[in-house]
């Protein structure tokens, strides 16, 4: 995992240091949002323009969309969230800060800020997909889905990063495996062939170029969904964005339990309070929960590391699904999905085990901090 | 594969229950599989005085997971899931009976 600076907030956070949501990738200076091909050094600069919001294309700068040295502004939809989308009243000298005076909320500004660092991420993300349609179609996704809005999407977006070279790969490869007939797994699994596999960054663009890219017919079929179906149409038909997303949660999972968990909410549950048990003095075991937690009143949450679990429960109740980061929250967790994990909390319950494998089941054993939920609504 | 019955009922288990756990309801034909491999798990077995305590385990564990389940669902849905569970319970219990 890379290190990165960190910049100690007056409320005592940090900003920057969450390495996770740092590409590990290195810089690429060429080649942002097309497929401009001559060299940095070369390319002929373009003279600075006035003023302390200038346009100068700052190649050092990921949230610089250019081309051959010019800046390229269509394809490079909303590059102002460096600034919450608000250059005018967000002080912004380096493209990486919001304004806080000290008088203001801090908390809500940073936190803004943060946000408009994960939609920015997104936008590198669409960057770096080499197919021009592909990336076009992204952008048309957010677009129609909210993602601005959606801080639960944009995050998800975001996450591809950790795929580091291979994501634009993974990312035509998931969509085509989806759009012909895999479930959102199978897709994940290829996609996670290619994070690991296709360490060189042609050879992802070679295989987006291929014919597995998406061909426009598939394309126009997510955006029917996604006005079908709003943000759950982009979630199922545009299943391949998330089948890479999801295998990289599950990596986080195992490996150091920062990942996106879903969970349908209980009526009367309010995600801007938090979460919490229905019995947080219980002592169940895990396996007792996972049996029958909907007859009893024990210590744990359960979530689902899988998407497509949380939004059957929501169709079926009707109930939001609020989108937990595990690595916000300080309670104890346990990872059920796995074979070690149901081993290691589930053994002698087999039908415990099915229950947790077939749900991708994370417990959480005590309160979720408000910080650490974002609602969604399927279809907002 | 084992011969002593105990994974093809696991199977039919998880075939009837995972379902009913992620809201997708009885399934008619795997709720006959699992009848069928209680069945012949109780055929299997039905000269013994013993049975493997895995299939313990798991013919044990069909009513409460049922009744849990049932909960999830709305009371049409509960009542019929509820019945499901007497009728299998039934089943169930020619697996402990003594040999004569």
């Amino acid at each position: 995992m890379t290190a990165t600076p960190s910049l100690l907030l007056p409320d005592g956070r940090r900003i920057g240091h969450r390495s996770r949501r740092v590409p590990t990738h290195p810089p690429r200076p060429r080649e942002r949002c097309g497929r401009g091909s001559q060299p940095e050094n070369t390319r002929p600069r373009p003279k600075p323009a006035p003023g302390p919001f200038s346009l100068r294309p700052k190649p050092e700068n990921p949230y610089h969309c250019t081309v051959s040295g010019r800046l390229r502004l269509r394809a490079c939809p909303r590059a102002e969230f460096y600034v919450n989308g608000n250059p005018l009243n967000l002080n912004d000298p380096n493209g990486h800060r919001p304004a806080c005076d000290g008088g203001s909320d801090c908390t809500a500004v940073y936190a803004a800020y943060e946000q408009g660092q994960r939609v920015a991420a997104a936008y590198r993300v669409v960057e770096a997909v080499a197919e021009q349609n592909v990336k076009d179609l992204v952008i048309k996704l957010y677009t129609q889905s909210g993602v601005p809005g959606n801080p639960t999407q944009a995050a998800f977006i975001a996450d591809i990063h950790k795929c580091e070279h291979g994501y634009g790969g993974g990312f035509c490869a998931g969509a085509a495996d989806i759009a012909n007939g895999a479930t959102p797994q199978q897709a994940a699994q290829l996609a996670s062939a290619l994070c690991t596999g296709a360490s060189d960054y042609a050879s992802a663009n070679e295989y987006c170029a291929s014919g597995l890219a998406i061909p426009d017919p598939i394309a126009n079929g997510i955006l029917d969904s996604v006005a079908t179906f709003g943000v759950a149409g982009l979630v199922r038909g545009g299943g391949g964005i998330l089948a890479n997303v999801l295998d990289s949660a599950a990596e986080d999972a195992n490996v150091s339990g920062s990942s996106t968990v879903f969970r349908v909410l209980r009526a009367g549950e309010d995600p801007a309070a938090g979460l919490g048990s229905k019995d947080p003095l219980a002592s169940y075991s895990e396996a007792t929960h996972v049996r029958m937690g909907t007859r009893l009143s024990t210590q744990f949450i359960s979530t689902t590391k899988d998407i497509n679990v949380a939004l059957k429960w929501a169709a079926i109740s009707g109930n939001p699904i609020a989108a937990i980061d595990l690595g916000l929250v300080d309670s104890p967790i346990y990872d059920l999905s796995t074979a070690e994990g149901q081993q290691m909390f589930l053994a002698g319950n087999p039908i415990a085990q099915a229950y947790a494998r077939s749900s991708l089941e994370i417990l959480i054993e005590g309160p979720v901090q408000p910080g650490a939920v974002n609602p969604w609504v399927p279809g907002s | 594969m084992r011969e002593d019955g105990v994974e093809p009922l696991m199977a039919a288990v998880e075939s009837v229950l995972v379902p009913l756990r992620m809201g997708q309801g009885l399934d008619d034909i795997a709720l006959a599989g699992l009848e069928a491999a209680i069945d012949s798990f109780a055929d299997h077995w039905s000269g013994e005085r013993l049975i493997p305590k895995q299939a313990a385990a798991i013919v044990a564990e069909i009513w409460p997971a049922l009744d849990s389940c049932a909960a999830l669902y709305d009371e049409a849905g509960s009542d019929l899931i509820r019945r499901v569970a007497a009728r299998l319970t039934e089943r169930v219990s020619r697996c402990f009976l003594e040999p004569e």
